[in-house]
């Protein structure tokens, strides 16, 4: 049976030759990382799910390499003509407002069944048991809302272990000063195939008496029975798999288990009494407005949409929006502050057989430094983060726009930009990394309902407010400094770091906070909201600080978690 | 991962000052053609701009809803921008100048911000033209693949999947 690609959660059923069964028990709203592990977890047990997304229905077979349709047309999310957000950024004591569709700001990460993790790279890392505690770890710093989580790592700790063998993580565990406690030895998957140049890498390290480690990845280095192994591809970040092995929410959960999902399913309202959500309202492909009831409903659109649906569902009952009856919705949204660099390598400067190992394509990097995540400086003591390394991505497009620009910042054409590009393109390749490290939840950065703009369906857009805390930059380029010396001491030529507090729009969370106190949280330890009993949220929006990690490996084992506390109450 | 989605505030560019009706670009297109062929001339290779139908695809950009409003902005402030330094400069339009001349104008437009980002976006689409899959009548015989020793991604796309 293929899986249900279009249609209303009624016509599903019947296409199912089942009777209409009238209440679900369990309504998921976005098949992502955090809605369909509970989806998965529910139906297996044998309860009557339904998930509710936006996006269509895309699988293995449709996917292509296609650069121009996928990284420049960006086909899997909504067009910004018609979706779109408004970034209100903190300059010089005030926000100034910019209109996503004026200047080009996206904050789609792919709207398609499975979400942003078809398009992740997979850079797994497990959060540490000081970023479950934070608060009580490094106290207080000023202008920062950072708290201590209501949960502890030992309590998460199971479900990374069950991610590692359903998502499907491989790596090789290596022990260094900050790894956390394991439950097993080792990946369920060896590690993937790796370049040559990590031996570089690797010396590099040693040299400098750096701690390295090779990175896990949510991608299979080896077939199973349901889904194939990796085919080195060499476009993985930003493009969906072709062969299964990224371990997306689609190919991992909902494809291989037929979990049932009504496609083109904008949910745009939760009606509810004083205490439960009685319907999710959403607009089909037509246009028309339908809804679906159930005893329990679960929210996962990603943080920002997240907070939109629920401030936008309004009532007596609610008069600031569902669940928010203190205030909470919306507020603390975090991203992964830090930044990237790079350096270059060069035919010119190796040998012949060093250049072809530099040129090999589609083996991996995969290799990371987590030696700074707790660090001292001047006495006092930091949070640090991760550095991952990375070859620069295998787009063409990007790669020969760059060399439009000369060591001077000239900017070149014509012929002069021709002969740049035969003399750089094909003889280089540059090695990145990318810096992780805690955005400190601020007061000043926010999700709210934007008062003027509405997005195709008439329904208000979310409006993001920006004030970073100058903290992060501090910790992100005392990172980018150990990691430019890695590149140093590998002979990289034209090292480059921008630590920046430009957010990413694809590594973020927070906006509904779980917490002891429902003055100060949304959801309570198991990710209920505290308002409305049959109301959970399991997408990266529960998280009150982030980590110095990628959150996805967390968002899908928080909500493996929150399936198992779902089962108890069903 | 991949971190290429941090986006970076472009503040040079404004709000815009011309409404997208108000520009005729269609009548514009041959200037833009010429436009194109200044900033990436042919090649003894036999790739020029031609060949890789970058005017088509230009013209097909200019319409596109997933092209955006910002950038479609820039191409057609930075053509009407550039006709009237040429007029002012040199009594004429862009394309009765001498190539000489059309170089001079774009060195000196280089030197603005709304230059600056008019010659990147242009280019940009050229490089789309260049070096996206031929599948869109571009990129002919993936000429611009050869030349840059590009390894495309397998699978290759069977359809145009934004057209
Ligand atoms: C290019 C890229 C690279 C990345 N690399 C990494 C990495 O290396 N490591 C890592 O840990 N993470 C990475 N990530 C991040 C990772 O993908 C996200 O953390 C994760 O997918 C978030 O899960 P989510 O469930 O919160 O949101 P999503 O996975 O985005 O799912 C939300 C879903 O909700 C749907 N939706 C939204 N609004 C509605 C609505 N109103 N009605 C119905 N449906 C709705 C959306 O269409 C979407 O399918 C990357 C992301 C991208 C885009
Ligand atoms: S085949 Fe491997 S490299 Fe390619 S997208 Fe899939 S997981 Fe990534």
């Amino acid at each position: 049976m293929d899986p249900p690609r279009t249609g209303t959660a009624e016509a599903f059923a019947s296409r199912m030759g089942v009777a209409m069964k009238r209440v679900y028990d369990v309504c998921i709203i976005g098949s992502g990382a955090g809605g369909s592990p509970v989806a998965y977890e529910l139906a297996k047990a044998g309860y009557s799910v339904v998930v509710l997304e936006k996006g269509k229905w895309y699988k293995e077979e449709d996917f292509s390499k296609d650069e121009l349709a996928v990284c420049r047309r960006e086909i899997y999310s909504p067009p910004l003509s018609e979706e779109f957000h408004i970034i209100n950024v903190m300059e010089n004591g005030s926000y100034t407002r910019y209109d996503g569709r004026e200047y080009d700001w996206s904050f789609w990460n792919g709207c398609v069944v499975g979400g942003a993790s078809n398009f992740m790279s997979g850079y797994f890392h497990r959060l540490k048991p000081k970023d479950f505690a934070l608060r009580s770890s490094y106290g207080a710093i000023a202008g920062a809302n950072v708290v201590d989580w209501p949960i502890a790592y030992e309590d998460l700790e199971p479900y990374y272990t069950k991610v590692e063998h359903l998502i499907g993580v491989s790596g090789r565990v290596k022990k260094h000063s900050f790894l956390e406690p394991r439950s097993t030895p080792n990946f369920p998957y060896p590690p993937l195939a790796e370049s040559g140049v990590t031996g570089w890498f690797d010396a590099a390290c040693e040299a400098l008496g750096y701690e390295y480690f090779p990175t896990p990845r949510a991608i299979l280095s080896r077939s199973t029975h349901k889904r194939s192994s990796c085919y080195y591809s060499n476009f993985c970040g930003s493009y969906p798999c072709s062969s299964g092995a990224k371990g997306s929410a689609r190919a991992a959960l909902l494809q291989p288990h037929r979990i049932p999902v009504v496609t083109e399913a904008f949910v745009y309202h939760l009606e509810s009494d004083a205490k439960r959500i009685k319907a999710a309202w959403y607009y089909d492909k037509e246009g028309k407005e339908r809804q679906v009831t159930a005893k329990i409903f679960v929210v996962a659109a990603g943080p920002i949409e997240t907070c939109r649906l629920l401030l936008g569902s309004k009532n007596r009952h609610f008069p600031q929006g569902l669940s928010n009856n203190h205030g909470q919705v919306g507020k603390n949204l975090i991203f992964s502050a830090g930044g990237t660099g790079s350096g270059v390598f060069r035919k010119s400067r190796l040998s012949q057989e060093e250049f072809a190992t530099l040129m090999e394509p589609g083996l991996f990097f995969n290799r990371s430094i987590q030696q700074w995540y707790m660090y001292e400086k001047n006495g006092k003591r930091y949070k640090g983060g991760t550095i991952d390394f990375l070859f620069e991505h295998a787009n063409i497009i990007p790669r020969v726009m760059r060399q439009i620009w000369d060591e001077e910042g000239r900017l070149l054409w014509g012929e002069e930009l021709q002969r740049r590009i035969e003399e750089h393109v094909p003889n280089e390749r540059r090695l990145n990394f990318e810096i992780f490290n805690d955005w400190l939840p601020t007061d000043g950065t926010f999700v709210a309902l934007d008062t003027q703009a509405k997005d195709k369906w008439g329904v208000p857009v979310a409006a993001i407010y920006l004030d970073p805390h100058p903290h992060d930059l501090e910790v992100g380029n005392f990172l980018a400094k150990r990691a430019v010396q890695v590149l140093q001491k590998m002979g990289a030529e034209e090292i480059t770091s921008d630590i920046s507090s430009a957010p990413p729009p694809n590594l973020v969370a927070g906006g509904c906070r779980f917490g002891k106190d429902p003055k100060t949280s949304v959801l309570n330890p198991h990710c209920r909201s505290w308002e409305v009993e049959n109301l959970y949220i399991t997408d990266a929006s529960f998280m009150p600080t982030g980590g110095s990690v990628p959150y996805t490996w967390s968002i899908y084992a928080n909500s493996l978690r929150v399936a198992a506390a779902i089962k108890e109450v069903l | 991962m991949d971190r290429s989605k941090r986006l970076f505030l472009k503040l040079a560019f404004g709000a815009g000052i011309l409404s997208l009706q108000q520009f005729a670009w269609e009548k514009s297109l041959d200037t833009i053609a010429l436009l194109q062929s200044d900033l990436f001339p042919a090649m003894p290779n036999g790739i020029d701009v031609h060949t890789i139908h970058a005017r088509a695809y230009l013209a097909h950009i200019l319409r596109h809803p997933r092209v955006s409003l910002r950038q479609k902005r820039i191409i057609y402030q930075g053509v009407v921008q550039i006709e009237q330094l040429a007029r002012k400069r040199y009594g004429a339009t862009y394309a009765e100048l001498a190539a000489k001349k059309r170089q001079a104008l774009l060195a000196q437009i280089a030197q603005t911000p709304w230059g600056e980002e008019f010659i990147q976006e242009m280019l940009g689409f050229i490089f789309e033209a260049l070096l996206g899959d031929p599948i869109y009548g571009i990129n002919k015989d993936a000429i611009g693949w050869k030349w840059t020793r590009h390894v495309p991604g397998l699978p290759r796309p069977s359809h145009p999947a934004w057209e």
